[in-house]
């Protein structure tokens, strides 16, 4: 979960005065579906560009600025083997220069017109994205088309930003336990699937990606056809088009552009426990992962609507069982989805006096008590309308909203059935979580995790 | 060649686009810029005195307030830090007839979100909730700061994650990296104090209530309120919300802070990991100083730009030495300073170090240029209408506004500030702070220092 995004610009709290330090509470995360419509509330807009890119509006007039973001479907699950973490690599490299701009100069001029950017990569897909003050989103897009047909590499620049990638994986992962217990959950728990390397890629291979490697990335999957373009803000699909046309539009196809040939994530054919013991870690942990389901999944809504209930912060069975109980200090457990079938965790840190051991066997005493019986109504109802209203809460913002259509459209889901989940999570029955906890968390193998302190 | 290229893009970004390059494409159609007032500020005042500035807005039928009082961690009695802490913890965490588990229930079932946290200088709390149930939400806010229950169980369950993170802090480069510079800097300032086991040993709920009557006081609460919600409505929730408070209360009076001498060396903490946590510190510019908006540029230009400064264009775009380098003000009531860190290898803390200390010396003795002022300034004023496009992030803004001791039409005047600054200004403030001298560092990792 940890590096299942990896960013181009890392996020900077440095100035926060380290005061106190808040434990994190992991709320259930309900990715990759979509917004409740209320009634009066504007329908997204699209269009499809004859180079088969497509666009989306999402109409929010309050500020004139919009949030522009550019999905590639591509991902670190589409690395070459042996070059893992080509993608996020290749990310970094679209801030290089093009025939037209030198390097460098994207990010100058985002500046100087007052906007923000950034880009990420996660196993399914590439985006960037920029914020910027509406009567700057032809110059914008002028350059975003530019780069996704001209970009051009120089060796220098190309060895200079693979070792501030490898800086970011001695920072983000290696320093930190709990991405590198992480990393060790997924290579279990889809052995032989690519899901199972790190976004980021292995050190000794990322060491190794060079400039002929990241053309070739660019060449294989940065075409329009393989793009879809999220547009969030003040502005209507009416205005967008022309502007697209004239950017986005003017590249040609691809035309060649590769199937993403993913092998099925296979069951597992045991459980497995791996454990990692860090000097740094002062507060032991550990977790339980199964696989879960892909987005737009019949039992996605079951499995988040129960998630919420077991694993949700405050009120969630775990918490109200062990937290509250005193006999664990955080309690949690969430569904993720990914185009590729996602993960199913929960997690349980006891508290002083209360061995590992112990606090595992009662949380899945919980969940299995869970999956037996299911929610009680005031639960379900409850669950269900907190997902409601985290969709209201979503509109309140450009880049969530931008990114709650983005995740899913980019993995395929199409725009009707984005739009259809509201319904499908008020269908969701008590029988319906019973069923998925079974089939998801009940009967298969898993992976359970042990994060320990040094010297246990 | 590459090198020469940044050097010149650096010194004028026009003469950058040189007329080697091939023609630009065409341009593509223009969009019409929006006359946009970033926020039309009401202010209003309640029957009994509570004073908030609204911006209604009914694009997303939700209520979103934030509020803060001023005084926070820092009047915490010696031997009890962490009282804030607890605080903050408890208020959403039962009052009146609802205890932990009906008032959780209760604000989950109202789609209403309530919490405090507890910093050094403020108490700041932020609410949101549905139109549809802002009444009932409201109340359970009233509840809370009237009716505050501090049972057994939260309280027990709060010291208990404190606990923990308190001793997880004890391995963090960050927060080992903060104490090294107070400890450095202010050893005796209440602003160096931090929780331990003992002090949170000590901590009562008779404690906490004593800092609650001390800090939620009526005469030092600031209050913002975005959303659908008119001033007629808002009115009477304020007092309902507010009016059980005390007037006011007398808190300890602090001591400005005055820094030590900077080492010449770096104050090393040894933490087991392959890289060191790069810490920097020097004299600051207080918010009230009229220095301020030339100083904010200035700082834009060394670090303050993200990936568009001077630090990151030598640090991470020349010589792939870290994912980042930031440098930003820490503006506090009693203690102003200009920080900055970065992350980087054991072996390269040495020569990170370096640059930073040549780079804060090279600009201080020669300024900025004219064309990093302008680009400084552009991106400064043309980012501002993005802190307008949600109403959370409105609330905050406006909130902050506030907590910097700004009226109403500062919303309206803060470009102009900075458009006023002028190429000397920058000069005159860089030659007073950029003194590489005059910054402390400290390195948590396993740095190799000559």
């Amino acid at each position: 979960m940890i590096q299942s995004v990896v960013s181009f610009l890392g996020q900077s709290d440095i100035f926060q005065a380290a005061r106190h330090s808040v434990i994190a509470l992991c709320l259930a995360v309900f990715a990759g579906s979509a917004v409740a419509q209320e009634s009066g509330q504007q329908r997204p807009e699209t269009f499809t560009l004859d180079n088969g890119l497509t666009a989306i509006v999402l109409r929010d007039h309050r500020a004139p600025v919009v949030t522009h973001v550019i999905w590639y479907r591509v991902g670190s699950a589409d690395d070459v083997t042996g070059k893992s973490g080509l993608a996020h690599f290749f990310e970094h490299l679209m801030f290089k220069a093009t025939e037209t701009t030198p390097a460098g100069e994207y990010k100058r001029i985002a500046a100087r017109n007052g906007g923000q950017i950034n880009a990420r990569t996660s196993y399914d897909y590439t985006n960037y994205f920029f914020r910027v003050a509406r009567d700057r989103l032809p110059l914008m897009m002028q350059l975003e088309a530019d780069r996704m047909a001209n970009l051009v590499l120089d060796d220098r620049e190309v060895f200079a930003e693979r070792s501030v990638v490898q800086q970011e994986r001695r920072q983000v992962v290696d320093s930190n336990p709990g991405a590198v217990l992480d990393e060790q959950v997924r290579e279990k728990l889809y052995a032989g699937h690519p899901y199972a390397v790190p976004v980021i890629g292995k050190m000794e291979e990322v060491a190794r990606l060079s400039r002929a490697d990241a053309l070739d990335w660019y060449r294989t999957w940065y075409g329009p056809e393989n793009a879809v373009l999220v547009v969030a803000g003040d502005i209507t699909a009416h205005e967008l088009k022309p502007l697209a046309e004239a950017t986005f539009g003017k590249v040609p196809r691809r035309g060649d552009l590769k199937d993403r040939n993913w092998p099925e994530v296979q069951p597992l054919k045991q459980s497995y426990e791996v454990a990692y013991a860090d000097p740094k870690v002062s507060q032991p942990s550990w977790s339980r992962n199964w696989i879960g389901v892909p987005m737009g999944h019949p039992d996605a809504e079951a499995l988040q609507v129960g998630m919420q209930i077991l694993g949700g912060r405050r009120t969630g069975r775990l918490y109200r069982g062990m937290v509250e109980g005193g006999r664990a200090v955080s309690a949690w457990g969430y569904s993720d989805e990914t185009e590729a079938p996602g993960v199913l965790t929960i997690s349980v840190a006891p508290s002083r006096g209360v061995s590992l051991e112990a606090a595992r066997d009662e949380a899945l005493k919980i969940v299995e008590t869970f999956a037996a019986a299911g929610p009680t109504d005031e639960e379900l109802t409850r669950a269900k309308s907190a997902i409601a209203a985290s969709a209201v809460f979503r509109r309140d913002n450009q880049q969530t909203l931008a990114d709650w259509y983005g995740i899913s459209l980019a993995a395929g889901v199409p725009l009707e059935g984005i739009e259809a989940w509201d319904e499908r999570i008020a269908a969701v029955t008590r029988e319906d979580v019973i069923a998925a906890f079974s089939r998801y968390l009940i009967g298969p193998h898993h992976v359970d995790a042990k994060l320990l302190p040094e010297g246990k | 060649m590459i090198r020469r290229m940044l050097v010149a893009c650096l010194a004028g970004l026009a003469a950058c686009q040189t007329p080697a390059l091939p023609p630009a494409p065409p341009e593509p159609p223009s969009l019409s810029a929006r006359e946009f007032s970033m926020a039309d500020v009401q202010v209003v005042t309640s029957p009994g005195g509570v004073t908030a500035w609204l911006v209604e807005e009914d694009f997303v039928p939700t209520v979103a307030m934030e509020f803060a009082w001023k005084g926070g961690a820092a009047v915490e009695p010696a031997g009890r830090e962490g009282l804030g802490w607890l605080l903050a913890y408890m208020m959403n965490e039962g009052a009146g007839d609802l205890d932990t588990t009906a008032y959780g229930g209760r604000m989950e079932d109202l789609s209403m979100e309530f919490g405090c946290r507890t910093g050094m200088d403020w108490i700041n709390c932020g609410f949101m909730t549905l139109t549809a149930t802002a009444d009932d939400s409201f109340e359970m806010m009233r509840l809370a700061f009237s009716d505050l229950r501090l049972d057994d169980e939260p309280f027990a369950r709060a010291k208990r994650e404190l606990s923990v993170g308190i001793a997880s802090d004890e391995k963090q480069p960050r927060t080992l990296a903060s104490r090294a510079m107070n400890d450095t800097l202010i050893p005796d300032h209440p602003y160096a104090r931090y929780p331990t086991q003992d002090t949170l040993s000590a901590a009562s709920k008779d404690d906490v209530r004593q800092l609650m009557r001390q800090l939620m006081t009526k005469d030092r609460l600031l209050v913002v309120v975005v959303g659908d919600i008119s001033a007629e409505e808002l009115k009477p929730r304020l007092d309902q919300v507010f009016g059980g408070l005390p007037q006011t209360s007398v808190l300890p009076a602090m001591p400005d802070a005055v820094a030590r001498k900077a080492p010449t060396r770096p104050v090393v903490k040894t933490l087991e990991q392959s890289q060191t946590l790069v810490m920097f510190s020097g004299p600051g510019v207080r918010r009230e100083d009229p220095d301020f908006y030339a100083a904010y540029l200035l700082n834009y230009i060394l670090g303050g730009g993200g990936l568009s400064s001077r630090l990151s264009d030598e640090l991470r775009e020349k010589r792939g030495l870290t994912y980042g380098v930031a440098t930003g003000f820490s503006v506090q009531p009693h203690f102003s300073r200009w920080t900055g860190s970065s992350s980087t290898m054991n072996q390269t803390a040495n020569e990170t170090m370096r640059l930073i200390r040549e780079n804060i010396e090279r600009l201080g003795r020669e300024g900025p240029t004219e064309q990093e002022m302008e680009d400084a300034r552009a991106f400064i004023t043309g980012a501002y209408p993005l802190a307008f496009d949600s109403n959370a992030k409105i609330a905050r803004n406006l909130l902050g506004f506030r907590q910097d001791g700004m009226g109403v039409n500062y919303v309206s005047e803060r470009n102009a500030h900075y458009e006023a600054v002028t190429l000397e200004d920058l000069k005159r403030v860089a030659a007073i702070y950029m003194k590489p001298e005059n910054f402390t560092f400290v390195m948590v990792g396993q740095p190799r220092i000559d």
